[in-house]
């Protein structure tokens, strides 16, 4: 053919429209093995039609550094500008050639800078060729750090869809001038090229008529369709190539979650104070430089400070807004009839406490509760109590009392515990052999070791003296109560002796009645839900940890991904919340404010699990954005209410002002939102099973919606 | 080889529950004693700068809870370890009696490469009570350092401040060894690539 032929280019030669170098292959997990090369589209001639363009990629090894060529390459990647050049090999090393109408779809993978970088995985049609992932090591690419910095300077960090900007979303917009690029719903990292009608209908089940998917799978049901088009075999197919099961991806398609990321950061990005931190000299300068860990962690906090802020603003000058805001951050369709609107309205009552009236209306003139227990307990759960009420609505809701009781019932079943108490004190006070005991001196030592240590900034628990020797012996009548209570129930459980922890539960239960005996039984009815926590192998807690595991899994696929990228989704940073109920993080009132909620069991025995997964949901964007390591998140959640100071806390142990401090009700909101949107998403599953399937819910998981609390018991003693 | 932006010393601190371990952390890293620590549940760290000769390292200072049963979270935290160190009371001979198995438990749980040669330092806390009280003699826990292996020894108290540094210099030195000879051997088994910047045939910048 003759150069002059206006349907090829002179020479043989095609032309580039885009080139990106440092876009590396990794054929292995070792770093060495990495593979640099240019990503590449061309025209092969004048005449082409985009279908036509070709879509390549070609190692750096494979190209001869002296050809016309590779200056070619270099130079359409740095200036943007087409060049003409011969046709790169389509053989070699990794090296791939696909015109755009073989292609299938794209997938994003954003990078985590300092930890690995964005790439993106391309799919053809016939999805035979085994098309490598694609690397974009953006820090080594001249052209995409141009672009960054140009960014940095008018604040655009974030790409089109709110993203962060990287190498893979630069390449994604270039691409969007030649090819139709939608992007699926089912995945949102995902987008396919120029798709068919079906194509979209099968990966974007929404689009197609604004149903929600749960109503698209009854509506297939009443059509009497054998399961739904969702499942069928392309997606199916999509579910075994990402590590994600499907029980997460069904999480999407449920549409109850949507892309949180892209909100939060619409949300932050709208945020007059986060916008004010993120233009900071300082921060800008911390950010663009290769910021330290403790930066990093300085940031998060900060971040999530801000965001406390604002959200409580919001609440005040807005309450509808924050509203609507809070559920769309959680992805509860309000149209969905998954969750009644009053279920969503329910939620946002949590500000009232329960006041002393209040609780009196409850009872008749014989001290009988005239309203239901389920009232009470929902009552409750909405707001917890006055600080006045507190210990007696404990003794109910803990199981001391029975609600069904009268007045008159209950100080008989008072005088009994009293004996009882007694008795069991005598057991070993007024009996030298008990004391003689190795296992009771044992006892003794590590009791007393830790009363010492147990909440000693309260009024109550100080130092008789200042100067006060208690290497001698301990003298304030206060801890040595408590010391007495805790050999006491070593009579009461013989199997599991004291465990470091249980002072901690028991210390608020004396502050709140300062007697004995009634302490003692609160005690004795808090450690039944509590004794899975301190068993000697430790299967009770691991248990919570397990369930937590599957839990964020499935609520909060994203950060889970994240986490378990870093490292860090074996949750051990929560061992402390969970051992102690939050009483370690939170201010005095506000850990009590919590109990008051969890003692209902109105979500679940297993409530404090939403709590902590509200935590993660309300943190969820700095987490993934600027915590990356395990030692990072340990600290995060250790000081989650650092500058929140002992001293905060007034004489009767009350936080000065509490709201000031720890946005307990927000976090509230969402963990009960989180729990219906759990039970919702079950009951959506449940009707996808068909009798006889193995159900993808784990034992775990569904024992959340059991009000039934968990006791778990030490089989026999053991020492340590 | 990776070249680390800073180095990062992970300092492992065990022994029985009341030995002192979060009043030895607080006192160097902040320089106070209290009596309203409280006991430590699960784990946490705080980090001092320090300069060794003329390096300047970070020190990442990891405080463990001390009741047996707990130990089994190990795993999660000891990873890394660049020395550990074993503290007892010396008015406790129990808590002296149980350092070697702390030693052991932490060698298993941190799954060192090569347990032979990894520093421990020992601790011997609460020197300033009455003398009538101390149980552990120095002499008895000098001669068992020795027995162990070698290692060094230390008679502190957090509560007076005593020998603190001296201890942590020790310490410091040990593990930067430590972590300068796994530097040297290299590690490059990591299943995902870290710290892409570092190291890049034919980087263009
Ligand atoms: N006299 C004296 N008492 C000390 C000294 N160091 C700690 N203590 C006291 O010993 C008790 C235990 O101290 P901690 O630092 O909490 O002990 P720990 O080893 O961290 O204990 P766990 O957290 O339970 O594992 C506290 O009552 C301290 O006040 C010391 O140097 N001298
Ligand atoms: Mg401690």
């Amino acid at each position: 053919m003759s150069s002059a032929d206006p349907s090829t280019y002179p020479g043989g030669q095609i032309n580039f429209l885009y080139v990106k170098s440092k876009v590396y292959i990794h054929p292995s997990t070792r770093k060495q093995d990495n593979l640099p090369g240019f990503l590449y589209v061309f025209k092969p001639h004048p005449t082409a039609t985009n279908n036509e363009l070709t879509l390549g990629w070609v190692a750096e090894c494979n190209v001869d550094k002296s050809s016309e060529l590779y200056r070619t390459l270099l130079h359409v990647d740095s200036t943007g500008n087409e060049k003409l050049a011969r046709r790169p090999a389509a053989y070699g090393s990794f090296s791939f050639a696909l015109r755009f109408m073989e292609l299938y779809s794209i997938q994003l993978r954003t990078p985590h800078p300092g930890w690995w970088a964005g790439s993106i995985v391309l799919n053809s049609k016939s999805g035979y060729d085994n098309l490598p992932v694609l690397f974009f090591h953006d820090d080594e690419s001249e052209s995409t750090k141009k672009e960054m910095n140009a960014r940095k300077k008018n604040f655009e960090i974030f790409g089109e869809d709110k993203e962060l900007f990287w190498g893979g979303s630069m390449f994604l917009s270039v691409l969007k001038k030649w090819a139709t690029l939608v992007r699926t719903t089912v995945d949102k990292s995902v987008y396919l090229v120029n798709p068919t009608q079906d194509d979209v209908n099968n990966f974007s089940p929404h689009r197609k008529n604004g149903l929600s998917a749960a109503e698209d799978e009854n509506a297939d049901k009443n059509k009497g369709k054998s399961g739904s088009n969702l499942f069928s075999e392309g997606v199916n197919k999509w579910f075994t190539e990402t590590k994600w099961t499907v029980l997460d991806k069904f999480a999407q398609l449920t549409k109850l979650t949507q892309d949180k990321l892209t909100e939060l950061n619409n949300t932050l990005s709208q945020d007059p104070y986060y916008n004010k931190l993120i233009s900071h000299p300082e921060v800008q300068k911390q950010l663009n430089s290769e910021y330290g860990d403790m930066a990093k962690e300085y940031l998060a906090h900060w971040a999530m400070k801000i965001r406390e802020q604002s959200n409580r603003s919001r609440r005040i000058e807005m309450s509808d807004k924050y509203r609507d805001l809070l559920v769309e951050e959680l992805g509860i369709n309000r149209g969905n009839k998954l969750i009644s609107e009053t279920e969503i309205l329910n939620a946002y009552e949590g500000s009232r406490e329960v006041t002393e009236q209040e609780w009196e209306r409850w009872f008749d003139s014989e001290g009988r509760l005239c309203i239901t227990v389920g009232e009470v307990e929902e009552r409750i759960f909405h707001g917890g109590v006055c600080k006045e009420i507190r210990g007696e609505v404990w003794l109910f809701l803990l199981g001391v009392y029975d609600w069904s009781t009268s007045a008159e019932d209950r100080t008989i079943i008072a005088q009994t515990l009293e004996s009882d108490y007694k008795l069991l004190k005598t057991q070993w006070q007024e009996n030298q052999t008990a004391q003689d005991d190795e296992y009771f001196k044992d006892q003794v030592f590590r009791i007393e070791k830790d009363i010492k240590r147990t909440d000693r900034n309260m009024e109550l628990y100080k130092r008789t003296t200042p100067d006060e020797d208690e290497e001698l012996a301990i003298t304030n009548p206060h801890l040595l109560k408590l010391k007495d209570i805790l050999l006491t129930f070593n009579q009461f459980n013989d199997k599991l002796g004291y465990v470091q922890g249980m002072t901690d539960l028991l210390s608020p239960l004396y502050y709140l009645y300062q007697d004995e005996t009634v302490t003692f039984w609160a005690f004795a009815k808090l450690m039944d839900r509590m004794e899975r926590n301190f068993l000697h192998d430790q299967s009770g807690i691991l248990d919570q940890i397990t369930t937590l595991n599957d839990l964020v899994q499935f609520m909060l696929p994203a950060l889970y991904g994240h986490l378990e990228s870093c490292d860090s989704n074996n949750f051990v940073f929560f061992f402390r919340m969970l051992l102690v109920l939050f009483k370690r993080e939170l201010p005095w009132g506000t850990f009590q404010k919590l109990w008051d909620i969890l003692f209902t069991n109105w979500c679940g025995s297993q409530f404090h699990l939403f709590v902590i997964l509200a935590i993660l949901q309300k943190n969820e964007w700095v987490l993934i954005n600027t915590l990356n390591e395990f030692d990072q998140f340990l600290k995060f959640f250790n000081e989650l209410t650092s500058g929140y100071s002992e001293e905060d806390v007034d004489e009767q142990g009350n936080p000065i002002s509490p709201e000031e401090k720890f946005d307990l009700v927000d976090l509230l909101t969402r963990a009960e939102l989180l729990f219906l949107k759990f039970k919702s998403m079950i009951n959506v599953i449940d009707l996808n099973t068909k009798p006889g399937e193995l159900s993808p819910i784990s034992d775990n998981l569904r024992q959340l919606l059991s009000k039934e609390i968990v006791i778990k018991r030490e089989t026999k003693r053991v020492i340590g | 080889m990776a070249i680390k932006k800073k180095t990062l010393l992970k300092v492992i601190i065990l022994g029985d529950s009341g030995v002192g371990k979060t009043s030895l952390m607080q006192q160097f890293v902040n320089g106070k004693f209290s009596h309203q620590y409280k006991a430590t549940i699960g784990a946490d760290f705080l980090t001092k700068e320090l300069t060794i000769d003329d390096k300047t390292v970070t020190m990442q200072i990891w405080d463990t809870a001390g009741q047996e049963r707990f130990q089994s979270l190990g795993v999660a935290f000891y990873r890394g370890a660049d020395c550990c160190v074993l503290v007892y009371d010396v008015t406790n001979q129990k808590s002296f009696d149980n350092i070697s198995s702390w030693k052991d438990e932490f060698l298993i749980q941190a799954n060192v490469k090569d347990p032979e040669n990894f520093p421990f330092v020992i601790i011997g806390n609460k020197v300033d009570v009455d003398e009538s009280k101390k149980i552990v003699t120095q002499k008895k826990a000098q001669q068992y350092a020795v027995n162990l292996g070698n290692l060094p020894i230390f008679q502190t108290s957090a509560k007076e401040a005593i020998n603190i540094d001296q201890a942590f210099d020790v310490i410091a030195r040990n593990a930067l060894q430590q972590e300068e000879n796994e530097e040297f051997n290299g590690d490059f088994d990591d299943a995902i690539n870290i710290n892409l910047e570092s190291e890049n045939q034919g980087c263009a910048c």
